[in-house]
């Protein structure tokens, strides 16, 4: 598997030491000792998506979580499992595959991505479609917010509506509300099989066509993914096609066998050029598909979403301002990745980056900067977008939680 | 009319709303003096209906220039006094806001406002292969907007989630009458998830006025089986079985002897009357799989000592077992004159423990006891059956029903998988969560509503307000 | 906060007393214990098309039966307030099919809407008035005077006359509900013959039925009830039609008039005579479900018989269906839709057996309609006396029914027939409003149907 991060121009300078605490308590005690002389605190887990937000410009401490890294409970019977927020999403996969069991969460670098910077960067992937978001999956959450202040919210069953869900608000806030220590998981039983199909639109409205039926045939894919541009297409793919659609399947060997079927049926009479069939894939073309934002050489990585049905209208503009951008697009979420081969030199704010952010807002959705390895200048409207998110809500809370704006300063939504 | 109205205020809000609009008349108020929960009541001092977002934020405005408290209210189903008017003041009752806006199947959404009644959404889907997942036994009458703030779930939210996983978005009232939209119809959008949070917040932070929901495919097909065992212990050991197998079934309830009786004289379902439990069990999904599924699952009842599994035939029959379910409730009046019901979640592996600490538990108190609950979950119901007129059996009720979630907690469960705290259960909330998460969740809450203004005394217990707590739960309830 | 001592422990022991019913209060007329089966769950309400409409509790069930208990209590006065909140009652029961706890909320509303009106100073009842003594009493129960009073307007039909008062508005000239009636009239046809007072089955004899024919239904449909009778002979059953038959009551009954109805009720228990036919057959719910209560609505010596009468009441469709249908063989091409009257589905549970019925029409097809079950706002007399409401509604189920796209609306009850004709004329649309057994005998008689 690879263990390959974002490219990172995250700048270190301002962090004068990275803490390791051992355990929850400690973590808290470092915490509450920020707070009490107001030190900046940046936690980092497997430090993956480290790049993700803005450079940190105060000085402060690095608060890592790769120390908490226990496995405290796991009733597999339960299908619930309890760990510490620095266990490895890969380690945590592999504990789960003793029995039979998984987290179908699709994060680049998984050996190195912990739980916790999962949940706060919130960054869904490919079988999101099919298995649900990672907050989905997220049904209790230990966390130490702002002051030192260790606090819970959900529990350890699968179904519980007791009290304000903290496992969602802390889904995405990128570590500047909270600490994230310890979360309790809801787990599903591996698949039988797994299949995938791959198809060559010929065009985004041939592409869109057969979006559209996906969604209103019966078959229940897993993931659907849209590929554009030559470095976007994982081998065996044709490196030369403009486009490729893959449909993943997973359940008991019959149904996917049925719905491979199936697909091939509804592509034929879309008349799309499809892959040898049965397209059989390497073993690890899942975990190279999901590698992609993390692949080097790119001048920027962007991620957006749109309402699914829009991704045709919308890509268009981002090919027309960089013919070589590589775009993966979980198209049946409408979420994509597009890796950026031109370097916006005016600034992110004065390029086509800003006319992106434009486009996407003015189809419902919105455009953040992932990564920014050339280390043009950002602001945080080009980073996140702009748009009309209540930020002052968003600050409203951050101040409730870390009201001595200890965690992670600056380097979000709000100053 | 109360002294503590300003006079101004009910001139005020016929200037939003309209005569139509407002009932400030004693009788009027009456009814909604409480919800489905009628163990505390007090009238609010006003009614508006408001038909617009706009109302909702003038209302609200209002509310907060004259500092009165008000509270949100959909179709007045929460079992857990949710929409009790605690301190009186202005109801903002949303059932004129109940246009379905707009349905896109291509990107699988719904724009509603909060008065839908949940099923009006799926009888408008009818035709698209599509439907709205979380189906509450109380969909027939409760809104979306009430679904959204108490995150209700239903039977088939073990396959397909509980509110909260289908909604993309809202538009909301911020208590100090801003109007903002969180999400909106993608999937994703910078910034924590605030949409989540709103969700389940029993209308202690927003109004919600608009809300996004994602809409889920109708499976090709269907298996609904029915259990039959001689051992409550079989059963529940089946459902961990089924479970533990890897096998999600679309909904998994289980329903004991004593419901059984009484669903059989209210709908003669041919259900085994000596059977000690059985359980109700649906897979979906693509046809291919469903027979394999079916059998597997055939199998493993029987390997815990199912006496038999029957398949439900056809859609009729299919639809029958399940009116049954959804109906259960109402035919335990052949059993008692008085029920109440609980609502606690466990880990799955623990419903033989917490079924016999049920028995043991009703016996002791003398109190008959009959379940009939969300297994796959672990959610489970027991209803208590008493009469209602003798305040000594009462007692023994609200004593067993305590000791009943005192257990769940132990067993690391939960006091409310789907009817959610209201004022109902805000005494248990010190027992969950530790003082500093409390204080969290007080911070959070103020971080949106900063006087308290809306929804006051719900939810989280105040220093000195936690005194409802024992007055539980002598009521007739349904679920 | 106002703390009930008891939500649910009676009041009247303490306040009433149980020997002496209080008469200025009118619910002592009701069984208290029916007031604690509702449990308060809320379940009913969007069922409710009063509910529906205003979003107001006080206009749904739980809210009704939350105010009369209320009244009952002594917590509240019987405002005029309160009592429109219950004039306002449709009694058309979909609470009843929607109540999981089995509250009979008919026996609920009669009763207490029975014993408001008694309480109510003498002239000044709704019921009192001029429309209902002279218009509703006096000649919708009576179908002699009735047939008196619709020559004119079969002649302003001839003339096309009418069609031009509704066109202009002309008839909310008139006083107001004697214009709406006047709208509500059917296409009268020629004059159907009266049927005779036997019709011999068709073919092997199943079954020997007697048909009630109901008074309006009577005069204004009598091709349905000649239809009705066609059916039946050609279902195996010997019809009787007894001349002696009266009024079913439901009319005095629910608007408050107890004791004229009970005459009615056994004058018809005279006449049709359940213990010498398998069945006593109705073609319109309202009538249907109005015999089916007799058993309950008055406890006096003759409860027995007429428990013994109701258990042999019918409605066409279900009796039919219990029979079992004989096939019937005129393919009828066409698209209809079902709508359900409220004292079919709601107040006899009547749902499956009509539709069933007429997916044995070969060719026939039906699409759902939305909202099937929602009352149309015709409710027995309710179109006349609430005509606000009733229109809101009959637009509604309009709407519904073009949304269909079809325009033949099949329905098993006058008061529906009516309503949903009248809205469609009002409206423009053409539409034909049609019974059950209107296109069961076309088939039989392989005819079309012409729109
Ligand atoms: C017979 C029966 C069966 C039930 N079965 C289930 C079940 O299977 N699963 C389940 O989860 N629940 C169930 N419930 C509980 C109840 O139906 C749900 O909680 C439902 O979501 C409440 O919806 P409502 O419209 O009635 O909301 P209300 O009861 O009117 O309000 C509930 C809460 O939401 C708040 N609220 C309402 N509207 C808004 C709004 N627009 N914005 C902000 N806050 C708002 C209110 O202030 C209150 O706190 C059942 C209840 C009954 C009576
Ligand atoms: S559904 Fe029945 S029990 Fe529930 S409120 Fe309505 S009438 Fe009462
Ligand atoms: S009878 Fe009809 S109108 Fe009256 S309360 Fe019941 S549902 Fe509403």
């Amino acid at each position: 598997m690879g263990s390959t991060r974002l490219e990172s121009s995250f700048d270190q300078r301002p962090i004068s030491a990275t803490l390791r605490p051992a355990d929850a308590r400690e973590l808290a005690g470092v915490v509450a000792g920020a707070f009490g002389e107001a030190t900046a605190v940046y936690p980092m887990g497997g430090e993956t998506s480290i790049d993700f937000g803005l450079p940190a410009s105060r000085p402060g401490v690095g608060l890592s979580t790769t120390g908490l890294d226990r496995v405290i409970d796991y009733p597999a019977r339960d299908m619930t499992i309890t760990v510490e927020s620095g266990v490895r999403l890969a380690d945590l996969n592999a504990v789960l595959g003793a029995e039979r069991q998984e987290v179908p969460w699709d994060v680049p670098a998984a050996a190195l991505a912990t739980v916790g910077g999962i949940i706060a960067t919130n960054f869904n992937g490919a079988r999101r479609y099919g298995c649900g978001a990672i907050r989905d999956h997220l049904i209790g959450v230990t966390a130490v917010d702002g002051r030192g202040v260790t606090f819970h919210g959900g529990g350890r069953v699968v179904k519980n509506v007791a009290g304000y869900d903290f496992c969602k608000l802390l889904c995405g806030s990128l570590g500047t509300l909270a600490i994230i220590t310890q979360v309790t998981l809801k787990v599903r039983p591996l698949p039988e099989k797994r299949g995938w199909a791959a198809v060559y639109p010929d065009s985004l409205p041939q592409a869109e066509e057969l979006l559209a039926a996906l969604e209103h045939d019966p078959i229940t894919p897993t993931a659907i993914e849209l590929l554009g541009g030559r470095e976007a297409m994982v081998a065996p793919l044709d490196p030369d096609r403009p486009l490729a659609i893959l449909v993943m399947f997973e359940g008991m060997d019959c149904e996917v066998d049925w719905s491979l079927g199936r697909l091939r049926e509804m592509v034929g009479r879309l008349r799309i050029r499809q892959l040898d069939a049965p397209f059989t894939v390497p073993h690890d073309f899942h975990e190279r598909l999901v590698e992609f934002p993390a692949r080097g050489g790119a001048a920027i990585v962007a991620r957006g979403c749109l309402p699914p049905g829009q991704l045709a209208g919308f890509l268009p503009k981002v090919w027309q301002v960089d013919p070589d951008c590589a775009l993966q697009a979980h198209a049946g979420n409408g979420l994509f990745m597009l890796r950026m081969a031109r370097i916006p030199s005016t600034g992110l704010s004065r390029s086509f980056v800003a006319f992106l952010q434009a486009e996407a807002r003015a189809h419902h959705g919105s455009l953040v900067i992932l990564s920014n390895p050339a280390g043009v200048e950002v602001t945080r409207q080009s980073t996140f977008g702009g748009g009309n998110a209540p930020y002052h809500v968003l600050e409203s809370v951050k101040r409730q939680f870390d009201p001595a704006n200890i965690l992670n300063p600056g380097r979000f939504l709000y100053p | 009319m109360p002294q503590n109205l300003p006079t101004t205020l009910v001139p005020e809000l016929l200037r939003i709303v309209g005569v139509e609009g407002v009932l400030a008349a004693r009788a009027d108020l009456m009814v909604y003096e409480c919800d489905g929960f009628v163990i505390e009541k007090n009238s609010p001092d006003v009614v508006v209906f408001p038909t617009c977002t706009e109302q909702v934020a003038r209302v609200v405005r209002c509310c907060r220039d004259a500092g009165v408290p008000f509270v949100p209210r959909g179709a007045g189903t929460s079992l857990a006094g949710g929409c009790l008017p605690v301190g009186g003041g202005v109801m903002i009752v949303l059932t004129r806001m109940k246009q379905i806006l707009e349905i896109n199947t291509r990107d699988r959404y719904a724009v509603v406002q909060p008065g839908v009644v949940n099923i009006w959404l799926t009888q408008a889907l009818r035709g698209t292969g599509l439907h709205y997942a979380p189906d509450p036994s109380s969909q027939g009458a409760c809104t979306i907007g009430g679904n959204v703030a108490t995150n209700s779930g239903g039977p088939h939210t073990l396959k397909y989630g509980v509110t909260v996983n289908h909604v993309l978005g809202v538009e909301c009232v911020l208590p100090d009458g801003e109007i903002v939209c969180l999400g909106g119809p993608v999937d994703e959008s910078p910034g924590c998830d605030l949409v989540g949070a709103m969700v389940g917040s029993e209308g202690t932070l927003a109004i919600v006025t608009k809300i996004w929901v994602r809409l889920t495919k109708n499976p090709q097909g269907y298996r609904t089986m029915l259990g039959v065992f001689d051992s409550v212990d079989d059963a529940t050991n089946a459902i961990s079985a089924i479970i533990g197998h890897g096998i999600v079934p679309a909904a998994l309830e289980m329903l004991d002897q004593g419901i059984i009786v009484a669903l059989e004289a209210a709908f003669q379902f041919g259900f085994p009357l000596d059977a000690s439990a059985v359980l109700l069990i649906e897979v979906d999904g693509l046809e291919v799989g469903l027979d394999a599924q079916q059998q597997q699952i055939v199998e493993l009842c029987r390997q815990q000592g199912a006496r038999e599994v029957r398949l439900a035939r056809d859609a009729a029959e299919r639809a029958r077992l399940w009116k049954c379910r959804k109906q259960a409730f109402g035919a335990i009046g052949r059993l008692s004159p008085s029920y109440c019901t609980q609502d606690g979640v466990v880990p799955r592996t623990q419903l033989p423990h917490i079924l016999r600490r049920i028995t043991e538990i009703g016996n002791r108190h003398r109190i008959r006891i009959v379940n009939v609950f969300h297994a796959g979950d672990g959610n489970i119901h027991p209803i208590l059956l008493f009469d209602e007129r003798d305040p000594e059996q009462v007692q023994r009720v609200l004593q067993a029903s305590n000791e009943i979630l005192e257990d769940c907690l132990a067993c690391g469960g939960s006091v409310t998988g789907e009817h959610g705290i209201g004022v109902e259960k805000i005494g248990f909330m010190r027992r969950m969560f530790t003082a500093d998460s409390l204080d969290v969740m007080a911070r959070f809450r103020s971080a949106l509503n900063p006087d308290n203004q809306l929804s006051p005394g719900k939810m989280l217990p105040t220093a000195a307000g936690c005194g409802l707590e024992m007055k539980g739960s002598h009521r007739k309830a349904a679920v | 906060m106002n703390q009930d001592p008891d939500p649910h422990l009676p009041h009247r022991s303490a306040r009433t007393g149980l020997a002496a019913p209080d008469v200025s209060n009118p619910g002592s007329a009701i069984d208290y214990e029916r007031f604690l089966d509702c449990v308060h769950c809320g379940l009913c309400t969007a069922a409710c098309p009063t509910y529906v409409e205003l979003g107001n509790e006080n206009d749904s069930p739980r809210g009704r039966i939350y105010l009369m208990r209320g009244v009952t209590d002594g917590r509240i006065d019987l405002t005029p307030g309160v009592r429109r909140h219950l004039e306002l009652c449709l009694d058309c029961r979909a609470c009843e099919t929607a109540c999981p706890s089995g509250v009979q909320y008919g026996k609920l509303i009669e009763p207490f809407r029975v014993a408001m009106e008694t309480t109510e100073p003498n002239g000044r009842g709704k019921t009192h008035d001029w429309f209902h003594r002279w218009i509703l009493f006096g000649l919708f129960t009576q179908p002699r005077r009735m047939r008196a009073a619709l020559v004119p307007a079969r002649l302003l039909q001839r003339l096309r006359i009418d069609r031009w008062i509704e066109a202009t508005g002309l008839w909310r000239l008139l006083p107001q509900r004697i214009g709406r009636l006047l709208t509500l009239l059917p296409r009268l046809g020629p004059r159907t013959p009266d049927l005779p007072s036997f019709l011999p089955a068709v073919g092997r004899r199943r079954a020997r039925v007697v048909l009630f024919k109901g008074c309006v239904g009577d005069v204004m449909f009598g091709s349905t009830n000649w239809a009705t009778a066609r059916v039946l002979q050609a279902n195996g059953c010997d019809v009787l039609i007894p001349e002696s038959q009266v009024c079913c009551g439901a009319i005095h009954y629910h608007a408050g008039h107890s004791e004229p109805a009970r005459e009615l009720a056994d004058q018809n228990l005279a006449a049709l005579k359940p213990a010498d036919v398998d069945a006593i057959v109705v073609n319109i719910a309202g009538c249907g479900s109005m015999l089916k209560d007799y058993g309950h609505h008055w406890h006096d010596g003759r409860q027995a018989d007429r428990t013994a009468f109701a258990a042999k009441v019918r409605d066409v469709s279900e009796f039919l269906d219990e029979l079992g249908l004989v096939s019937p063989p005129g393919p009828i091409p066409h698209k209809v839709t079902y709508h359900d009257a409220c004292h079919l589905a709601h107040a006899q549970r009547v749902r499956e057996a009509p539709r069933r019925l007429l997916r044995r029409i070969p060719e026939l097809v039906i699409e759902e309609l939305r909202e099937s079950d929602l009352c149309c706002g015709a409710a027995g007399t309710y179109n006349l006396t609430e005509p606000e409401m009733a229109d809101r509604l009959a637009r509604r189920k309009l709407q519904n029914i073009l949304e269909t796209g079809v325009r033949v609306v099949v329905t098993g009850n006058a008061g529906c027939l009516l309503q949903i004709a009248r809205e469609s004329r009002l409206q423009g649309h053409v539409l034909r409003v049609l019974h059950p057994m209107d296109l069961l005998d076309l088939s039989y008689r392989n005819e079309c149907l012409t729109i």
